[in-house]
């Protein structure tokens, strides 16, 4: 199968090696979908010749730009990946196949910048970097009315409107959007609402989950309420959370590996497991003044909370983990964040050593290692301002295999 | 010691034998195939990787081999450091690490000096890649001109104070160069259009006019004259490293 021919290319050569064609020219390189060409010369001669057979290895040897192609391109950025169409047609070949945004979607998942909501203006987005990170509408006009960016994850952005609260699921890089149905019970503008979505390098179709933490206004329960898109409609979990004061549930829940939570008002982490839709607690490290200021992140592949604490005008981040979310370390800003800029809110927390902070109006950056600190951007907006991270992922939300060829899976 | 610790040799194309120990080299998964199915006495041959670069290789593979055995006491950190300084190489060693990892089938080296080399080019702009990679634009000028003109996002880039600087190709590229009514050759440079002087009059000419369209139509036209090598018979091709001003 042409789809599997990467992963096929790797396991054949073992046994095989591959003849490339020297004439590389030419019109549109159908190579993508080609079935490697076997050397039948190769075949016989292992083990007796084994010398010969390592001069073939070597004769078949991949240039450069095939080497990238295979192991390099998917793992940049949607805008880099967007403007290299323009190095040769082959690229734009490579760069253009559903495959191949399904395998970015799936090896790239670095956060690249936050969307930023002031109220209900019109979103925008901070990008980490300017030259690799974006994409064509960052204020996400495409939508048929007016938009709040609810959550994102690896790519899919989650948004609900302004007017009806309908829930939509969009990929910015590629425009596309869809309506959910209606959920079941009433979500209302402000449920704690999490996008799971998880890229498998097999899976070509992306499904994903909105997982919904439903409260009631009298009543001390938390219904958790799921969308999922391979059934393509809600379902109302039969786990009932009776132990929570839901409204104090913040808004901006975070997915990690199976797990959905959010940080409650009444000092703790509600975690709830997709799989078996069981719930459980964590201790929340932030007290009632600093609440609404941490987040939590992954460090290491480990959820960690990321708590600022503003102290005699100087501003500390104490990181948490493990299950008690104890103290783990602490890191002190180079300079007096806190009194200049107001607020200090930890944002997010990129490969286990770049903070993001927002510091009143302005985002920061704080390189651990490096103890540097770089501005991001500069805005409208102080605490009020939602921040939701974003991965520049190519994520489509059409089937990789029926857009273009007709086929059904 | 001599008796649980067998030894491969490995022979390069610059004809060093390095002597490993097996736990070592099979790291590679082309050594291991041709170790397990060939003769283990002899000297095995890799005859596209160079001395320096398999000693290099050889290096990684034993600060991962003795880490993950525990014979050496290291943590994932500082594995991970390790790793992040043996890739700080300059650009030629680190494209022959990844062609030799390649061909030797180091998973995790490809993986880490690919991830290297994304990073490094991530900001780049196309004609920097085709440049750094050595790929032939194989474009017509209207054909990149659509591409750009469909994900204009995409080339939104930061950029510095207005400066031109011709980036020099080698002698034998050349491209294809359409002329408008007016036989004038447009190339389209950056993100923008820079008009050159027609094909006919550019044999002749040693050096040649640039001129660079403004976005704003009132402000008055810029000439700069520029050096240019080897104009070939009819069809040129200049790469504009231009930034433009925000």
């Amino acid at each position: 199968m042409a789809d599997f021919e990467g992963n096929n290319r790797e396991t054949l050569e073992d046994d095989f090696c591959l003849l490339e064609d020297s004439d590389l020219e030419g019109d549109v390189d159908e190579r993508f979908y080609e079935l490697p060409i076997l050397s039948p010369k190769a075949k016989a001669k292992i083990p007796v010749d084994y010398n010969k057979a390592l001069k073939y290895v070597d004769r078949k040897e991949a240039g450069l730009e095939d080497v990238l192609r295979d192991h390099a391109l998917h793992l940049l950025p949607a805008k880099t990946l967007f403007r290299f169409k323009t190095v040769s047609r082959r690229w734009d070949h490579w760069i253009s196949s559903p495959l191949f945004a399904h395998r970015q979607t799936t090896y790239f998942k670095n956060v690249s910048g936050l969307f930023c909501q002031v109220a209900d203006h019109s979103p925008s987005f901070i990008s980490f970097n300017q030259d690799a990170y974006g994409m064509p509408d960052p204020s996400l006009s495409f939508f048929p009315e007016p938009v709040k960016v609810r959550s994102s994850c690896n790519g899919l952005v989650c948004c609900q409107g302004i007017e009806d609260d309908t829930y939509y699921i969009c990929s910015p890089v590629t425009k596309e959007w869809k309506k959910l149905p209606r959920p079941n019970l009433y979500h209302g503008a402000k449920a704690a609402v999490v996008l799971a979505f998880e890229p498998y390098v097999l899976n070509f179709n992306e499904s994903y989950e909105l997982v919904c933490a439903v409260t009631f206004p009298d009543y001390p329960v938390v219904y958790f309420e799921i969308y999922s898109s391979r059934s393509s409609s809600w379902r109302v979990s039969d786990t009932i959370c009776y132990e929570l004061d839901g409204s104090g549930l913040h808004d901006g829940g975070y997915y990690m590996k199976g797990v959905v939570y959010w940080e409650s008002s009444s000092g703790v982490i509600l975690a709830f497991g997709l799989r078996d839709e069981q719930y459980g607690f964590l201790p929340l490290p932030a007290n009632d003044e600093e609440y609404g200021n941490g987040a939590l992140a992954m460090k290491h592949g480990e959820l960690c909370y990321i708590q600022p604490r503003y102290q005699d005008n100087v501003c500390t981040i104490n990181i948490h983990g493990n299950m008690d979310m104890s103290l783990k370390s602490v890191i002190n800003l180079p300079y007096d964040a806190g009194s200049t800029f107001g607020v200090c809110r930890a944002l997010g927390f990129i490969n286990g050593d770049i903070l993001i902070l927002g510091l009143g109006t302005r985002v920061v950056s704080y390189h651990v290692k490096e103890q540097k600190v770089e501005l991001i951007s500069q805005h409208e907006g102080g605490a009020c301002t939602r921040y939701i991270p974003y991965v520049n992922s190519l994520v489509s939300l059409r089937h990789p295999l029926i857009r273009d060829k007709g086929l059904i899976v | 010691m001599g008796s649980t610790s067998t030894k491969i040799k490995l022979r390069t194309s610059d004809q060093k034998v390095f002597e490993v120990e097996k736990a070592v080299a099979v790291q590679s998964q082309t050594i291991k195939y041709i170790y397990e199915n060939g003769c283990p006495d002899s000297v095995i041959h890799v005859h596209s990787v160079s001395g320096d670069i398999l000693s290099k290789i050889l290096d990684y593979c034993k600060k991962h081999v003795n880490s993950a055995a525990g014979k050496e006491d290291i943590s994932p950190e500082e594995l991970y450091e390790w790793d992040a300084n043996f890739v700080k190489v300059d650009q030629n060693t680190l494209f022959d690490l990844i062609l030799a990892a390649n061909c030797l089938k180091i998973e995790s080296l490809l993986d880490l000096t690919c991830q290297t080399v994304a990073n490094m080019i991530k900001g780049k702009r196309p004609e920097e890649i085709r440049t750094t990679f050595n790929i032939k634009n194989d474009y017509t000028i209207e054909a990149e001109e659509a591409v750009r003109r469909e994900n204009k996002w995409a080339f939104d880039m930061l950029g510095g104070v207005g400066t031109m600087v011709i980036e020099e190709l080698a002698d034998d590229t050349m491209s294809k160069c359409v002329t408008n009514t007016k036989s004038r050759v447009c190339v389209i440079a950056a993100n923008q259009i820079v008009m050159m002087r027609s094909i006919s009059k550019l044999a002749n000419k040693k050096s040649i006019d640039v001129y660079k369209q403004p976005q704003n139509p009132t402000t008055p036209r810029i000439k700069e004259s520029v050096k240019q090598r080897n104009v070939g018979t009819g069809f040129i091709e200049l790469f504009f490293h231009f930034k433009c001003k925000m």
